[in-house]
């Protein structure tokens, strides 16, 4: 059986919501199967990923994990709503969101890259 | 090797992470006494699922305890979908650290969660950091790998450190008595549900590296895992058995 050795959070006992200056609204866990033909049922790719959904007066982010990385998380945004494409300036909120993917992720990439 | 990335690669599939069913689980608390109003503790509760399935079959509240943030976030994400999941609050924390400072609860429940206290010097000095971890009259459900027959050196130096923590069936329910708790059930894994652990563990393994042949970290993952499937086929199938026991503490 493999044990978890990593993420270690240091000393005391956290409450989920507590330790992380901000919390994501919501965090989806999805699983998404792409097979090569339905005869053959044959997989070729699998996706296992979390969705991390990031709201604030004035800004929307999302980050996307794929758990068979767990090093790594993607940030996209902040965007001005959860329905826009367009960037908003938002340093504090996109601060709070750094900082609780950066407790969990050892890199976070970013997508769009921040302006400035 | 990162050990997070195998385990969740590995145990993608599994009901639990654990080789233990779902029936076999409820055959155990069905003695413990369990009922809604009980502070019940999940330690080193993974991804949740076993919390979840707490919820849902007793109706308790459940704090889910893991370490590992990205492990909560998981479950969390899996509590949201679930019909019992708002009976889940979310703790992060080293075992020391919860075995230290948190409240006693009525059910302990540390199923495959290996060695949570690293200088305890037995499984009897780990069940007693638990068991004062009880209220009176509470009771701790702790599972783990047993010898089902005395193991070859190559078997255990292949499971790693924890090789080296296993003992036999009787020596469990022992320690639990040296630690002054009062075994009150045990329950072992059947062939099938070992069956079950190992091949889901493999096979995900192996699609996961089938997926990504040019990956060296995803063949070294693959490696690992032929390497384990080889000993468990071997040996592992004979001599290892999973046990499920029910301790109480005080009161009974």
């Amino acid at each position: 059986m493999i044990r978890i050795v990593s993420s270690s959070v240091g000393r005391g006992i956290f409450d989920a919501e507590e330790a992380d200056p901000i919390q994501p609204v919501s965090i989806k866990h999805a699983v998404e199967e792409l097979w090569a033909d339905e005869r053959s049922k044959t997989l070729t790719q699998r996706y296992n990923y979390l969705d991390y959904h990031f709201e604030q007066d004035g800004g929307y982010c999302r980050a996307r994990a794929y758990l068979d990385d767990p090093r790594t998380v993607t940030l996209f945004g902040p965007f001005q709503s959860r329905g826009s494409l367009e960037p908003a300036h938002a340093p504090e909120f996109e601060e709070q969101v750094l900082v609780y993917l950066n407790r969990r992720y050892e890199k976070v990439k970013r997508l769009p890259a921040p302006a400035g | 090797m990162d050990h997070l990335k195998l385990s969740l690669v590995a145990h993608a599939t599994h009901h639990f992470s654990s080789p233990v069913s779902p029936d076999t689980l409820d055959r155990v608390l069905a003695l413990s006494g369990i009922e809604r109003g009980w502070r019940v503790v999940d330690l080193g509760c993974g991804p949740g699922s076993m919390a979840l399935h707490l919820a849902e079959r007793y109706g308790t509240e459940v704090e889910a305890v893991d370490r590992s943030a990205i492990m909560l976030d998981l479950a969390r994400a899996r509590a949201a979908e679930h019909p019992a999941g708002k009976r889940l609050t979310f703790r992060q924390a080293e075992s020391t650290d919860w075995l230290r400072d948190a409240e006693p609860c009525d059910l302990l429940v540390v199923v495959g969660a290996g060695l949570l206290v690293p200088d305890a010097p037995d499984t009897a000095a780990q069940l007693a950091a638990l068991a004062a971890k009880l209220e009176p009259g509470g009771r701790l459900l702790w599972g783990e790998t047993f010898w089902k027959a005395e193991p070859s050196a190559m078997l255990k130096a292949g499971l790693g450190p924890t090789g080296a923590l296993y003992a036999s069936h009787a020596d469990y329910v022992a320690a639990g008595e040296a630690a002054g708790l009062t075994p009150l059930y045990a329950a072992v894994s059947s062939e099938q549900d070992w069956d079950e652990y190992a091949w889901r563990y493999s096979t995900a393994v192996e699609t996961y590296a089938a997926e990504r042949p040019d990956d060296a970290e995803a063949q070294a993952m693959r490696a690992r895992i032929q390497g384990w499937r080889r000993l468990y086929l071997a040996e592992g199938r004979r001599v290892m058995g999973f046990g499920l026991y029910l301790f109480g503490k005080g009161t009974l």
